[in-house]
Order: C-alpha cells, then structure tokens, then sequence
C-alpha cells in the first residue's frame, strides 16, 4: 500500500497545505530555538549550526511556496547567516545570536497569527534588522 | 509510474508527494539520503526526485551512489532544490542528474511534465 495513495482532503490548493505547513513550521522553529539554546551554551557548536542552517533552508521553501514572502526572506537571512559561520567555523557572538533568536521569535509570532486569525504580520523591520547583520557577518 | 520523493523536509515531501498522487503517479518518499537509496533499490521506482540539501546524505553524496549502484543506475534522478545557482546545476548533472527543478518556482505541471520526459530518455 503505497501511503499517500490513501490521503483524503488534500488537493493542489495551497490554501488546503496552510494545516500542514503551520504544524511543520512550529516543529522546525522549536528547533531552532532549542537549537539556539545550545549555542548560547557553546557558541562554537558545529553540529547546532548545520541543524539551524537546514532547517532555516527548509522553513524558506515551504513558507515561499505558500506565498509567504516576509517569513521566506527572514528564513532565507537566518539560513544566509549560518551558512557564513559554517563556512568560517567561527563562533557566533552573544549579541548576534540574540538578534537571530529575536528574528525567529518574529516568525514564531507571526506562524502563530496566520495561525489563529489567517492575518499576516509585517516583518519589514526585523527584516531590515537581519539584513543588516547578514551583511555585517559577510565582511 | 513509480515516483521516489527523496527529501528530509516534512512538508515539501507531503506538498510534492500529494501532487503526484492526484496526477496518477504511484508515490513512495524517503527522508533522507540513507533511506533514499536503500528505497530505491528495494522498491526500483521509474524515477526519484532527489533534494539537494539534506542530513545525513546530501542530494550531490546520494546522487553519486544512485548512479554507482547497479540496480539504480538506470533510474533518471530529478534534483529538486531551492538552490538555483548554475554550479550547483552543473555539479547535479555531473553527477547524472537528468534535470533540475527549483523548488521556489514548483509546478506540479512542469514536475509532471519533466517526469515524463526523462522517463522517455531513460
């Protein structure tokens, strides 16, 4: 019996992955805070970085095939950020940290929303905060 | 036809392994590397869908032993990823990749479309 031959309800509609993409959402940003715990510990913790790094990558494509942009570009930043310190194997410093685990409390707040009221929250600012680390982690 | 959706993040497997199904395909996944290969020689699907970045095993290490094994050799391997940058396809293809789909701009008529047409190649 081959699994999904046996799905009901679900069809190409995006809007009917919307149950989906919220419970896979949660799971992968209570990740990566757990995760975040664990560099706050031991900031030079490789295994924690590349867990954030592919779960940030994931988080990234599911929330742009569901048209959600502003959590994609947050997604894409955090992802942007690790890939930077796996690359350098350098360790992140407290006060970056902080604003990336700010930044993911931003999504959690916002898959939260969509979640109970179907709204989006406007992420312009912790998007520009981000960018501006991103590119800072670059140089 | 026997699709193999390779790919470690739960929802795009779902999302991609739905869309098949409703176009008639016969939908087996796997999630990850590992488990993808070891599916793959088990069960022969007509052709895998094979994420790029993955733990464990990643599309470029899994796509190498698909194409090393003898009863998977033969099977065409699609890279799905949201990586879009040309050495990344090139790097894919070297490694006997018959076609690339970029997640971000997924369709399930293109998927279904490419499906068909290594499947004819092969």
């Amino acid at each position: 019996m081959h699994y999904y031959s046996s799905i009901i309800g679900m069809n190409s509609d995006v809007n009917s992955y919307k149950g989906l993409y919220l419970k896979t959402s949660q799971e992968r940003l209570q990740k990566i805070l757990e995760n975040i715990i664990v560099l706050e510990k031991n900031p030079g913790e490789s295994e924690a970085v590349d867990a954030i790094h592919l779960d940030a990558h994931s988080l990234k494509g599911a929330s742009k095939l569901m048209g959600y942009e502003q959590i994609s570009t947050i997604a894409y930043l955090i992802e942007t950020f690790f890939s930077t310190f796996k690359e350098n194997k350098n360790s992140i410093s407290p006060p970056d940290l902080n604003m990336i685990k700010d930044s993911v409390d931003c999504i959690v707040q916002s898959v939260q929303t969509l979640d109970e009221s179907d709204k989006d929250v406007d992420l312009t600012s912790e998007i520009k905060k981000l960018d501006s680390l991103v590119n800072r982690s670059h140089h | 036809m026997h699709i193999l959706v390779i790919d470690d993040d739960t929802f795009f497997r779902k999302f991609s392994a739905v869309q098949l199904v409703e176009k008639g395909f016969t939908v087996d996944v796997a999630n990850d590397g590992v488990e993808g290969i070891a599916k793959a020689i088990s069960i022969r699907p007509d052709v895998i869908l094979l994420d790029l970045i993955m733990p464990k095993m990643d599309g470029f290490e899994a796509l190498e032993k698909l194409s090393q094994n003898a009863a998977t050799k033969q099977i065409p391997v699609i890279i799905f990823s949201t990586l879009s940058q040309e050495k990344d396809i090139t790097k894919a293809k070297t490694l006997g990749a018959s076609d690339y789909i970029n997640k971000n701009t997924f369709d399930i008529e293109t998927v279904v479309s490419k499906i068909n047409s290594v499947k004819k190649v092969a």
